[in-house]
């Protein structure tokens, strides 16, 4: 069906660039492999043996979640009729399309069989959401350098090859290069310098 | 000879000084996010979107279709000397291009991908210039229904051809149309799914998706995996081709110019699809199956022949029906609309200088490609060795300040951080987000033609099949959906998309 097993033997090329950039096609990480360690074999208990494919099964949950919350918020809004539509028709007919689609991926996730998600690790996420919200709490209010040097040095934290005073060097540079080209070369209305040290 | 005098129109828009000036940045640009890895057009032109307001329609058009393109040829160099994908769409060259490079040929490989890139180009360029005026014709005898039509075909033909699972592929698109419809009802005034939010009312900003579904999403992936880069820096030399490796290479740039021009105008198509069917064409007509993979030459001028082919004509659907056939279109639907141009047929007649103008800079910006790219390899060559640990927070910060000065505010820097979340949670359930921005810019415009599609039939849905080019458009995609789901072709797409 739609996640064969992709051709055991891959090219180094194509394989590290699926890696790195290609996160869009189920193959690299459905290999044969994974697929024989979610085989059901009598220890999985319930329901790993009854999810058989996590990534269709959890897609589906997301699909009737958002489809679902679309339906009943456009509760409120009026249907209308098909020839005098009210601004309750579309999006019902979309969430309730939606949530057909994520049935049908929770129904097919208990039949096809698929690699388990895999979540490494949560570092990264979260320190660069993270940073980026900081980024967003600060900049109105310290002005556009300090948000900079304090995401550029949180952000840098999130690489396995961190290293503190490069990332200094980089925060000071970008900050310098951010005002220049930014604020003076193209004129964006930002707060620069926090409010008491501003001339 | 219209061709000739619309083009010369062109040529004298494209030829000042300023939009040459553009033309020159967005391919730099273009080259330089191409080179690096990790950073593709989507984000590049998101994060520049606010500050084209300032710049005239054309300058602004004229720059950003060269960050589209430019990032094909410098995708191509990544491929080549690091065996990664510098852009999306040169995934298929690292196969043999990287091999090339191994054996000493790495200057052959980089000047037939320019060189190949450049035909491609200039024939591109050509079928832009001869099939947007009758397509826009046709177009403008689209009704409403036609409209609606034409967007299911569109949105069904992205998702044929996207990569993955369909049905996926469908609920991120119905996902993208709902997201599409939050802010306020331009029929009702009345405010939906904005939560009593202020700056919901205008609906959520398609920067902020974007950036934060492909920037931020991408970026954390790339952090999760611990792989070092090795760059394959020795010598390049040998720029200039043997006869030998240009008769072995000019059939195979031919194919894939014709190939990609073709795929590109489909919606849905570009530059990626264009690129994985030339290669399977490539392998599947060579004399020799077993050199693909070993440094073919083919297997390098085919593809990025086809992909820069392909991401040019994909203006076509653009430019026409006002259709965004991928994502990168989708964006410059945004760069439009900051100008106040409705993308459709009516572009070309009431803006003639902007249509032909925007045609001629491709042309131009792909002669300063080639001069980039081949003397210039060096310096992209040091480029490459940058580290991404140094990298991916500068591209974090432009990313900030772009959303940012979109209007002033965090709350789209917020959004952001939200779809960031969003983004890599599709990417561990192996949903692709690009169908998903495709349905977001189709939402509102599939709604209004829907409701006036109906309200003209009074209600009457027959209205969709009973008018012929509506039903031939349905009837298009309805046979999209049944081929792809035919077992035999739905093997052939799977491979495809896997081993290319």
């Amino acid at each position: 069906m739609d996640l064969h097993p992709p051709p055991f033997v891959r090219r180094e090329a194509s394989r590290r660039a699926d890696d790195l950039l290609d996160y869009g096609a189920p193959r690299s990480r459905a290999s044969p492999r994974d697929a024989g360690v979610e085989a059901p074999n009598g220890q999985g208990g319930v329901h790993m043996a009854l999810i058989r494919h996590p990534k269709d099964f959890w897609a589906g949950v997301l699909f009737i979640a958002f489809g679902g919350a679309a339906c009943v918020i456009a509760l409120d809004y009026a249907l209308g009729t098909a020839a005098r539509m009210g601004p309750g028709y579309f999006p019902r007919a979309l969430g309730l399309l939606l949530c057909a689609l994520g049935a049908l991926l929770v129904l097919r996730s208990f039949k096809l069989q698929g690699a388990p998600l895999s979540f490494p690790t949560f570092k990264p996420l979260l320190i660069v959401l993270g940073s980026v919200m900081l980024f967003g709490l600060v900049v109105n209010h310290a002005g556009l350098v300090v948000a900079t040097l304090l995401l550029v040095l949180l952000s840098s934290t999130a690489s396995h090859e961190y290293r503190w005073r490069e990332s200094v060097v980089a925060a000071v540079a970008l900050a310098v290069f951010v005002v220049v080209a930014f604020r003076y070369g193209l004129g964006l209305q930002l707060p620069t310098w926090p409010p008491g040290l501003a001339g | 000879m219209d061709l000739f005098a619309n083009l010369a129109t062109g040529f004298s828009v494209a030829l000042t000084a300023t939009n040459i000036l553009y033309a020159f940045l967005g391919v730099l640009l273009g080259t330089l996010i191409g080179v690096l890895p990790g950073i593709g057009p989507v984000p590049t032109i998101a994060m520049l979107l606010p500050i084209t307001y300032a710049l005239p329609p054309v300058s602004a058009l004229i720059m950003l279709a060269g960050i589209y393109y430019g990032a094909q040829y410098g995708g191509s160099t990544t491929a080549i000397l690091v065996n990664l994908p510098g852009e999306s769409s040169s995934v298929v060259t690292c196969i043999d291009g990287y091999q090339m490079a191994r054996k000493g040929r790495a200057g052959t490989a980089l000047a037939i991908a320019a060189i190949g890139s450049f035909v491609a180009g200039t024939f591109a360029t050509l079928v832009v210039a001869a099939f947007a005026p009758p397509l826009a014709e046709v177009a403008l005898k689209f009704g409403p229904a036609e409209y609606f039509s034409l967007m299911v075909l569109g949105l069904i033909a992205a998702v044929v051809l996207a990569s993955g699972s369909l049905i996926k592929a469908i609920g991120m698109i119905v996902l993208g149309l709902l997201l599409g419809l939050v802010g306020t009802d331009v029929n009702s005034g009345l405010q939906r799914f904005s939560f009593g939010v202020p700056e919901l009312s205008d609906g959520i900003g398609f920067v902020a998706i974007a950036m934060g579904v492909f920037g931020f999403a991408e970026i954390i992936v790339n952090l999760e995996h611990r792989g070092a880069r090795e760059v394959f820096t020795s010598k390049v030399s040998g720029l200039w081709l043997k006869w030998k490796d240009l008769r072995e290479a000019l059939p195979a740039i031919g194919r894939g110019t014709l190939l990609g021009s073709s795929l590109g105008i489909l919606p849905g198509g570009g530059a990626l699809l264009s690129a994985f069917a030339s290669y399977t064409l490539e392998k599947k007509i060579a004399k020799d199956p077993s050199q693909f993979g070993k440094g073919a030459i083919q297997g390098v001028a085919g593809p990025e022949s086809a992909n820069n082919a392909g991401a040019q004509t994909s203006f076509i659907p653009l430019l026409t029906l006002g259709i965004p056939p991928n994502a990168v279109m989708a964006l410059m639907v945004g760069a439009m609309t900051i100008h106040s141009i409705q993308p459709g047929p009516q572009v070309m007649t009431a803006n003639p200088q902007l249509f032909w103008g925007l045609i001629a800079s491709m042309w131009i910006g792909n002669l300063m490609l080639v001069i980039l790219n081949l003397p210039m390899i060096g310096l992209w060559v040091k480029l490459l060795q940058v580290p991404y640990r140094l990298l991916y927070p500068a591209i974090l910060l432009f990313c900030c300040i772009g959303v940012y000065s979109l209007q002033n505010n965090v709350w789209d820097v917020y959004m952001t951080v939200l779809f960031g979340v969003i983004g890599w949670l599709f990417v561990k359930l192996e949903c692709e987000p690009a169908p998903l921005l495709l349905g977001f810019i189709l939402g509102p415009l599939m709604e209004e033609n829907l409701r006036r599609a109906l309200l003209l039939s009074r209600g009457d849905p027959t209205v969709f099949v009973s008018r012929p080019l509506s039903a031939s458009l349905l009837a298009a995609a309805a046979l999209l959906l049944v081929i792809v789901m035919l077992p035999n072709v739905r093997r052939k797409r799977e491979e495809a998309f896997h081993e290319a």
